[in-house]
C-alpha cells in the first residue's frame, strides 16, 4: 500500500484567524518535516495558476516554486532532506466561472498546465475536478448533456497529453458528476482517463463508497481517503459554498479517522479490484494540521 | 469612542464562512477546538464591540460576501445592526504608472467605490502601484502616469461621497524618491492619503516629520508599529516580495510592540484637531483576538489621555 499525504490539509481560505504564517516558507518547510515525521514519505500538491504569485510561499504554483524554493528540483531536495521522497500527485479546480462554456475552457487550460507540472514534479498522477458548483452555474445548467458533451471533448485532449501521469477526474458532491454520475460519465471519455475515488465526497453523493469502488472497477486512477460525518439532508450541495452547510454548520471533511467512513472496508474492496496505486490522505478542513498527521497515522496503522 | 477619533481594526481575518451558528455548542464538540470562535461573522462582530472598536475595515470578498449575505448593502446592514460601522475598505490602484492600463485601473477602482458606497462606509485606501520588483522605478513618464490616474480616481471617489487615501506600502512602486511629489502633485481636494505609520516608517520617512508635512492631507490612518523603521533599499526593493519573509521575520507590531513614536504622533493629532477614523492593522499577529485587546488596552489607556 503507497500512502500519500495531501498538503490540501493547508486550507489557504479558511484556516486559522491569521494568514501571515500560512503565507512564509518557515511554516511549509516545517510541514515538510512533520509530514515526514507522521511517517509518510510522499505528499500530493494542490496545484494553481499561480494568482498569489511571488506574495506567498504556498508551493502550489510553478511561480511560487521558482521564486521560494529553487524550482521543481529545489523543491525536491528540500522534501527529501526531510525523508519525503516523492510527490505522488497533483491536485486541482478549475475557476467556477459562472458560465459552462467559460468553465470548460478554463478546465482545459488548468488541466494542461498541471499536467505539465506533474511532468515536471515526476508525479504519478493529476486529479482534476470534474465541475464546478452547481450554484455557481445557476443551479444545474438547462444543457447539462451539452456541457457534459464539452468536458468529455477538454478530457480526450488532455488524455493526448497526459504522458506517463495518470489523469484523473474526481466528482465533488457539489457538482453535476457528483455520486454515481462519475462512473456513467467516464464511459465517454478517453480510456487514458481515469477516475479519482474520493471517499467522503461519494458518501456525501450519497453513494456507500464500497459500492462506488467497484462502480468504478479498472478506471480508479487515484484514491483520496478523506472521511466525514455530514449527511446532506437539507440538499446543501445545491447552493452556495455547499462545503460550508448554512442549514447546520459542520465540519464536512474530518480528519482521517474521525468519521464515519469504514476505512477497513474500503482497502478491502480496493484490493478486491486490484488497484495498487496510491492512497492519498487529505485532511482538508482539519482544524489542526499536526494533529490531523499524527490522526492519519494512527487510523493508517489501525485499519490498513 | 474618543470625541475626535473613531477607531476601526482591519479585517485581517481569514474567510469566515458563517453568518452564525445556531447549533454553536454542537459545532464545538466537534473537535473542541478554539476555531468555532472564529468561524461567524456574528462573533467576530461581538469581538469588535467587546474590545471597543467603533469600526471594521474590509477587504472584502465579494463571492463570499454574497453566498452568506445575499448583497453588499445586506452585509453592511448586518454589521451595522451588531453595532459596528465600516469605516472602509482597502483597495490597489493596479499598474497605473502606465498610460495604456489608465483605463483599465480607474474602471476597477471606480467598482471598489461603488461597493463601498453599497456597503456603507467613508474610506477607500489604495495601494498606488504594483510593487517596486515588479517595474520600479518609476520613470518620468510612470510619475506623470501616476499622477493622472490617482487624480481620475480621486474624481470619482469625491462625486461619490468616498475619501481616496493613498496608501503607500514600503515596496511599492512609488517609493522614498518620489512619493512626496507625487503627493504634492495630486489635487489636495480629492486625493488624499491614509497614512500607514509602519509602511511609512518602514520606507525611510520619520513618522512625526511625515505628519507634520502632509497632516492637511492626511484623511485617515492605518495604525501599526515596526521595530524596522528606514529599511535598506535592497531589502525594499528585493525581487522576491518582502512583505511575508521566509523566515517568518514581522516588519509590522501591534501599535506600543515597536519602536514608533506614537505618543509624539498623537500630540501632533491633538496639536492639528484630527477628527476621523483611525484603522489598527496588526498583520502577522498569531492571536488576532489577542491583538485587539492589547490594541484596545494601548489606545485608551495610553494614547487616549494624549487625544482622543
Amino acid at each position: 500500500m503507497k500512502t500519500a499525504f495531501s498538503f490540501d490539509t493547508v486550507n489557504t481560505r479558511y484556516q486559522e484567524p491569521n494568514r501571515n504564517r500560512v503565507e512564509s516558507k518557515y511554516y511549509w518547510e516545517e510541514l515538510i518535516r512533520l509530514t515526514s515525521a507522521g511517517g509518510f514519505e510522499a505528499i500530493e500538491l494542490p496545484f494553481d495558476l499561480g494568482f498569489m504569485g511571488a506574495r506567498c510561499a504556498f508551493p502550489f504554483s510553478q511561480v511560487a516554486l521558482d521564486v521560494k524554493y529553487g524550482g521543481a528540483e529545489g523543491f525536491k531536495s528540500l522534501l527529501a532532506e526531510s525523508g519525503i521522497t516523492k510527490i505522488a500527485g497533483l491536485q486541482g479546480t478549475a475557476f467556477p466561472a459562472g458560465d459552462a462554456d467559460r468553465y470548460v475552457g478554463g478546465f482545459r487550460m488548468l488541466g494542461s498546465r498541471m499536467l505539465e507540472h506533474a511532468k515536471r514534479l515526476g508525479c504519478d498522477y493529476a486529479v482534476i475536478s470534474a465541475s464546478p458548483e452547481v450554484a455557481s452555474l445557476g443551479g444545474l445548467p438547462e444543457k447539462k448533456e451539452e456541457l457534459l458533451e464539452k468536458l468529455a471533448g477538454a478530457l480526450n485532449e488532455l488524455a493526448e497529453e497526459a504522458g506517463d501521469v495518470k489523469l484523473c477526474v474526481r466528482g465533488e458532491y457539489w457538482g453535476i458528476l457528483r455520486g454515481a454520475e462519475l462512473p456513467k460519465f467516464m464511459e465517454k471519455v478517453d480510456k487514458r482517463v481515469y477516475i479519482n475515488v474520493d471517499l467522503a465526497h461519494a458518501a456525501i453523493a450519497g453513494e456507500d463508497p464500497v459500492r462506488f469502488i467497484k462502480a468504478c472497477g479498472g478506471r480508479i486512477g487515484s484514491v483520496t481517503l478523506t472521511d466525514t460525518s455530514f449527511h446532506d439532508e437539507d440538499a446543501c450541495w445545491k447552493g452556495p459554498n455547499p462545503q460550508f452547510p448554512k442549514s447546520c454548520p459542520t465540519q464536512v471533511f474530518r480528519d482521517l479517522g474521525e468519521g464515519e467512513i469504514d476505512l477497513r472496508a474500503v482497502l478491502g474492496a480496493l484490493k478486491e479490484q486490484g488497484y495498487d496505486g496510491w492512497l492519498t490522505v487529505s485532511n482538508r478542513q482539519t482544524k489542526d494540521v499536526s494533529r490531523g498527521i499524527l490522526r492519519a497515522r494512527y487510523t493508517l496503522k489501525k485499519e490498513a | 469612542m474618543g470625541e475626535n477619533i473613531k477607531y476601526s481594526y482591519m479585517a485581517h481575518w481569514k474567510g469566515i464562512p458563517y453568518k452564525e451558528i445556531p447549533n454553536f455548542r454542537d459545532f464545538y464538540y466537534e473537535d473542541k477546538t478554539n476555531h468555532a470562535y472564529y468561524q461567524s461573522w456574528d462573533m467576530i462582530l461581538d469581538y469588535y464591540v467587546a474590545t471597543g472598536f467603533d469600526g471594521i475595515e474590509l477587504m472584502p470578498n465579494v463571492r463570499e460576501m454574497s453566498s452568506l449575505f445575499g448583497t453588499p448593502k445586506n452585509f453592511g446592514d448586518y454589521v451595522r445592526s451588531k453595532g459596528v460601522q465600516i469605516s472602509g475598505m482597502f483597495s490597489g490602484m493596479g499598474p497605473g504608472h502606465i498610460r495604456e492600463n489608465i483605463p483599465n485601473c480607474v474602471a476597477n477602482f471606480k467598482n471598489a467605490v461603488d461597493l463601498i458606497v453599497e456597503l456603507g462606509g467613508r474610506h477607500i485606501n489604495l495601494c498606488p502601484g504594483i510593487d517596486w520588483a515588479q517595474g520600479g522605478p518609476l520613470t518620468e513618464e510612470g510619475i506623470t502616469n501616476t499622477i493622472d490616474c490617482l487624480n481620475e480616481m480621486g474624481r470619482y471617489s469625491e462625486d461619490h461621497g468616498i475619501q481616496l487615501g493613498i496608501h503607500n506600502e514600503f515596496f511599492c512602486i512609488m517609493n522614498l524618491p518620489n512619493h512626496r511629489r507625487i503627493i504634492e502633485s495630486t489635487n489636495p481636494k480629492t486625493v488624499h492619503y491614509c497614512l500607514d505609520t509602519a509602511q511609512v516608517s518602514i520606507m525611510g520617512e520619520d513618522l512625526c516629520t511625515f505628519y507634520e508635512d502632509y497632516h492637511d492631507r492626511i484623511c485617515t490612518f492605518h495604525l501599526k508599529d515596526t521595530a524596522d523603521p528606514g529599511l535598506p533599499d535592497e531589502k525594499r526593493y528585493a525581487l522576491s516580495n518582502p512583505e511575508i519573509q521566509d523566515d517568518g521575520h514581522r516588519w509590522f507590531w501591534e501599535p506600543g510592540l515597536g519602536v514608533l513614536d506614537f505618543e509624539g504622533l498623537f500630540k501632533l493629532l491633538r496639536k492639528y484637531e484630527f477628527k476621523g477614523w483611525a484603522t489598527i492593522e496588526t498583520d502577522g499577529t498569531p492571536d488576532l483576538l489577542a491583538s485587539m485587546a492589547y490594541v484596545s488596552y494601548y489606545l485608551h489607556h495610553v494614547l487616549d489621555k494624549i487625544y482622543s
